[in-house]
């Protein structure tokens, strides 16, 4: 190993907070009032702050429901636990939904960790490709007997999202740096949530488990009939041309692909 | 330069922020150029290159890099490296920089603008990694003299080895004359005969910013916050750099406490005054 890359090496340790700045002391001049050991702190310190702001961008409402001191702490935690591999901070946090999940001091909010995943769909869809979605009239150029084998594409910026927490109010309420403005009633049940980017806005969709798993379906390339079958697993009752006809009106879709 | 393009005109520009786009777009006040920062336009799609896309017809763009780590002494990231040439690609801006620093290592990245020893050894993977960049790109790249907190033990001073890299790789510099500062406090950077030791022509851009003071026991170190208006210590610095480099673009950098738009413009304004005071000493009358 060359002296520039151990050097390198040791420097990032330290920053990461894996090695004791006084460690690397003797490796830079120490000719300032300001002792070398404080000064490689700035780095450290610089690192992990730098590394927690995006994921303050990409998490604000997880911001805000802890505050800044407590997300300052658990973001730091995170950063030190899992650093970025690669310089692309856009899609950097990947493993911090798990993480809040995880993490003892944030049991107190239990729905914490899946605002995160939330927030981390809705994030996938503001940067994913622009695509055009699939026109609500497109079915119409199909014969009534093609439709069941017919393989309907979800819009390619679609995430998932499904908890046992009313996650959508939450994180609607504190869509404005004030907060909420009403309690939210945590009692109210879950969600299944479809977050998608049709055009320019990022949407959020409540949806039933029917749909959810009708939808779910389409994604794995099932055909309409076997998407249906998943559908009426989910929700007895489903109504597919009612539900089919709401999903091409909210331009879930980007292709229908015949077989 | 492709027809249709926004002239590039000697008035200093600002850093793009997102609080700013639409004050920008609906008052089009005279800025030379935005500069971007590339890491933030490498998403595929959505409102960062929309905004981007319309405030382009009207602006020169300058993209600054600050993920390429030229400075890590190991090969550099080739699908960061794609991405960067994307960027360029869609956006043609008239400007490309990255930094004199690193800032991964080990598989980690650390997003710091770390410090490297200014010897052959950095200079041979510096130099390297430039020639990499700018064969990718097609294209010169400026690069840009680091604010630092710590110095090792060098055997080139920081003009020297900046001017041994545009001998070696044809780049230019982006000339941070914040940084100079910051680094003569913090580290005792020789400011004298600095700009001197650079090469006239290499410069091909200078960027302007504030730094935040910070004391610790009794002693000051400046942290390059990019969070403060221009100080009048690096005023000066730069009326020196326009009088030996002539009027090349000048960037406004807030970075945090992001002002409103009018203050940036103001110091735009400091700027282009300045330049044109040099010019009219240093420019014989017809």
């Amino acid at each position: 190993m060359s002296r520039l890359r151990e050097l390198q090496s040791r420097i990032a340790a330290m920053s990461l907070g894996r090695l004791d700045p006084e460690t690397l002391a003797g490796d830079v001049l120490d000719d300032r009032p300001i002792p070398a050991a404080q000064r490689l702190r700035i780095y450290r310190n610089n690192t992990q702050l730098g590394l927690v702001d995006p994921l303050a961008a990409t998490f604000p409402v997880v911001l805000q429901l802890v505050g800044e001191e407590f997300f300052l702490r658990m973001a730091g935690d995170f950063v030190r636990a899992h650093p970025p591999q690669r310089p692309e901070l856009l899609a950097y946090g990947q493993e911090f939904p798990g993480f809040i999940g995880d993490y003892e001091a944030a049991t107190s909010v239990p729905y914490l960790a899946d605002v995160a995943r939330l927030e981390l769909a809705w994030n996938f869809a503001y940067n994913a490709p622009d695509r055009e979605p699939l026109s609500p009239r497109a079915l119409t150029a199909f014969a009534l007997e093609e439709l069941e084998t017919l393989r309907l594409v979800p819009h390619p910026t679609l995430r998932f999202v499904a908890s046992n927490w009313p996650v959508m109010a939450i994180w609607q309420a504190h869509q404005s740096e004030d907060g909420p403005d009403q309690a939210i009633d945590l009692d109210a049940g879950g969600d299944m949530l479809l977050v998608y980017r049709p055009r320019q806005e990022t949407l959020i969709r409540k949806v039933g488990a029917g749909a959810f798993a009708f939808i779910m379906s389409l994604s794995a390339r099932q055909t309409l009939a076997a998407a249906f079958t998943s559908a009426l697993a989910g929700e007895s009752d489903f109504n597919v041309s009612a539900e089919l006809s709401a999903l091409l009106a909210a331009e879930i879709f980007a292709e229908a692909i015949p077989s | 330069m492709p027809s249709g393009m926004p002239p590039f005109s000697a008035s200093a520009g600002i850093g793009l922020k997102a609080q700013h786009m639409s004050a920008i777009l609906e008052g089009r006040p005279a800025l030379g150029f935005l500069e971007i920062h590339a890491e933030n336009y490498m998403g595929d799609g959505g409102a960062p290159h929309r905004w981007l896309s319309a405030l382009a017809e009207h602006y020169p763009l300058s993209v600054h890099g600050v993920g390429l780590s030229l400075g890590s002494d190991q090969p550099l990231d080739i699908e960061h490296l794609d991405k960067l040439a994307r960027v360029v690609e869609r956006y043609r801006p008239r400007l490309v920089s990255e930094h004199l620093a690193w800032s991964v290592m080990d598989g980690h990245y650390l997003n710091d603008l770390l410090p490297i020893p200014y010897d052959e050894e950095s200079l041979g993977v510096v130099a390297s990694h430039v020639d990499q960049v700018q064969e990718h790109l097609g294209r010169t790249i400026l690069v840009e003299n680091p604010a630092v907190y710590v110095a090792f033990d060098s055997s080139l001073a920081e003009p020297q080895f900046l001017a041994e890299l545009v001998g070696r790789t044809g780049c230019g510099l982006l000339l941070d004359v914040n940084n100079i500062y910051v680094s003569h406090r913090n580290v005792g950077l020789e400011t004298a005969g600095y700009l001197d030791a650079l090469p006239r022509g290499a410069v091909g851009e200078i960027h302007l910013a504030g730094h935040h003071v910070r004391t610790i026991g009794n002693a000051e170190i400046r942290i390059d916050d990019h969070g403060s208006p221009v100080c009048a210590e690096v005023w000066d610095l730069y009326r020196q750099a326009v009088a030996r480099f002539g009027a090349v673009p000048a960037l406004i950098e807030r970075d945090s406490d992001i002002p409103p738009l009018e203050e940036l413009l103001k110091e735009v304004e400091t700027a282009n005054r300045i330049r044109r005071e040099e010019e009219a000493r240093h420019v014989p009358a017809a």
